[in-house]
């Protein structure tokens, strides 16, 4: 079964640093284990999504990648590196 | 720079312009000049003359250094972290196959990774982060970029290590750009043509003077500075530290002594370096936005660091307390003005 997630971020055409600055606003109203659908095309993303989500203790389910546009599926954390 | 290099590079202009090469009498004072600056570059190192070879830049010095190293189709194996003049040459030059090691989150290498390797290309310590390195595996060929260690860090992390060929980078101890600086030892093999001492080109006689008279300088005056900026970065770090959503990189002990770097989350690099130059702080960002390439810098992505406001601080020598006060006061506001609300 595949359940949809919890909130859709659409960060397209939006530079470093809004679209983590995006994810770390949602995870603030959101729980831990939600999931935040990302979507941008800054090529920042691409190590700042994975080191925010290290620093938060999220994981990052799937990243896809279609003419630039990159989607992560993230599991939110505890806020805190996991152990 | 340095004011005793820059005295020094002025003099050195006026007397040194000519062809070392030349016959005539100005040619000769030239050679003795360039002569007299490896002697002395060669004292301050504590390594005889003939092992201290110029170039026209450090980027020719750790080329030469690094052909000079092998002989054919040897695996040459590189940290991720090392600098991009090093990455490209090794990219170019190598004729045997090229292994890529990775490193930590602090940036230092995995031993792992260089194990088995028939040569090494191995910085001594990190110049964006800070982070010193281990020695590389006995017994192999090593070509050691010792930017921003000379004139910094403990001299015995040049000394008593086992390298076979060193490069350094007068700028980063205080003197100007136009020459580079090459120790070797005994194994390394000149791939050029070498005269007085200069690899290739038409000997910098004033640059050499100038790298000569700031290494003659810090012998005195560099044991003391390190332990000013040590304590000013401890300072530095612990402050930003407090600051929320901020990431400090590199090792917090074993580091070179005057460098920190950290990366504030939610804002830009670009930004935060003009908000603080505006402030009157020259600092630098390895990040994408204020890079010429677009790219986050390749140290900050092998360490898997965060790579967004990025700010990299190089204390320069005699720098004041006060301004380090300043800057650990402002920079706070300074997160705020470039920061959106979250």
């Amino acid at each position: 079964m595949s359940v949809g997630p919890n909130l859709r971020l659409d960060e397209r055409g939006r530079p470093c640093p809004a679209p983590v600055a995006a994810l770390a606003r949602a995870a603030k109203r959101l729980d831990p284990g939600d999931v935040v659908e990302l979507l941008a095309d800054d090529p920042g993303v691409d190590y700042d999504v994975p080191a925010w989500c290290r620093m938060r203790g999220a994981d990052i389910l799937s990243k896809t990648e279609t003419d630039g546009a990159r989607t992560f599926v993230i599991r939110l954390g505890t806020g805190t590196p996991a152990a | 720079m340095l004011s005793a290099a820059r005295g020094a590079l002025e003099a050195a202009l006026a007397e040194g312009w000519a062809d070392p090469a030349a016959l005539h009498h100005a040619g000769r004072r030239a050679g003795l000049l360039l002569d007299a600056a490896r002697t002395s570059i060669a004292r301050s190192l504590g390594v005889r003359p003939e092992q201290v070879l110029l170039a026209d830049s450090p980027a020719a010095a750790a080329r030469a250094g690094i052909a000079g190293l092998v002989p054919e189709s040897t695996t040459i194996a590189a940290p991720a972290v090392e600098q991009a003049v090093v990455l490209d040459a090794l990219d170019s030059m190598a004729r045997g196959p090229v292994r890529i090691a990775d490193v930590d989150e602090l940036g230092r290498v995995r031993p792992d990774g260089l194990a088995g390797a028939g040569a090494v290309c191995l910085q001594l310590a990190n110049r964006e982060v800070g982070t010193i390195q281990p020695p590389a595996p006995d017994g192999i060929p090593w070509f050691a970029d010792a930017a921003h260690v000379v004139g910094h860090a403990d001299p015995a992390l040049w000394r008593e290590r086992d390298w076979t060929a060193l490069a350094v980078d007068p700028v980063s101890f205080g003197s100007c750009p136009g020459v580079g600086i090459l120790v070797v030892r005994r194994g390394w093999r000149p791939p050029e043509r070498v005269m007085r001492g200069w690899l290739g080109g038409m000997p910098n006689i004033a640059a050499a003077i100038a790298a000569a008279t700031a290494l003659e300088w810090l012998e005195g005056h560099g044991p003391a500075q390190a332990e000013r900026h040590r304590l000013h970065v401890d300072r530095i770090r612990a402050a930003v530290a407090g600051i929320a959503d901020v990431q400090v990189l590199g090792d917090p002990v074993d580091r070179l002594p005057h460098v920190v770097t950290f990366s504030v989350m939610y804002a830009s690099g670009e930004a935060l370096v003009t908000e603080l130059d505006r402030r009157g702080f020259a600092a630098a960002s390895g990040s994408a936005c204020a890079t010429e390439e677009a790219r986050p810098s390749h140290v900050l992505a092998a360490m898997g660091a965060y790579t967004g406001g990025n700010v990299r601080v190089c204390l320069p020598y005699d720098v004041e307390d006060a301004t380090v006060d300043r800057f650990i006061a402002e920079l706070p506001s300074a997160v705020d003005a470039v920061r959106g609300p979250l």
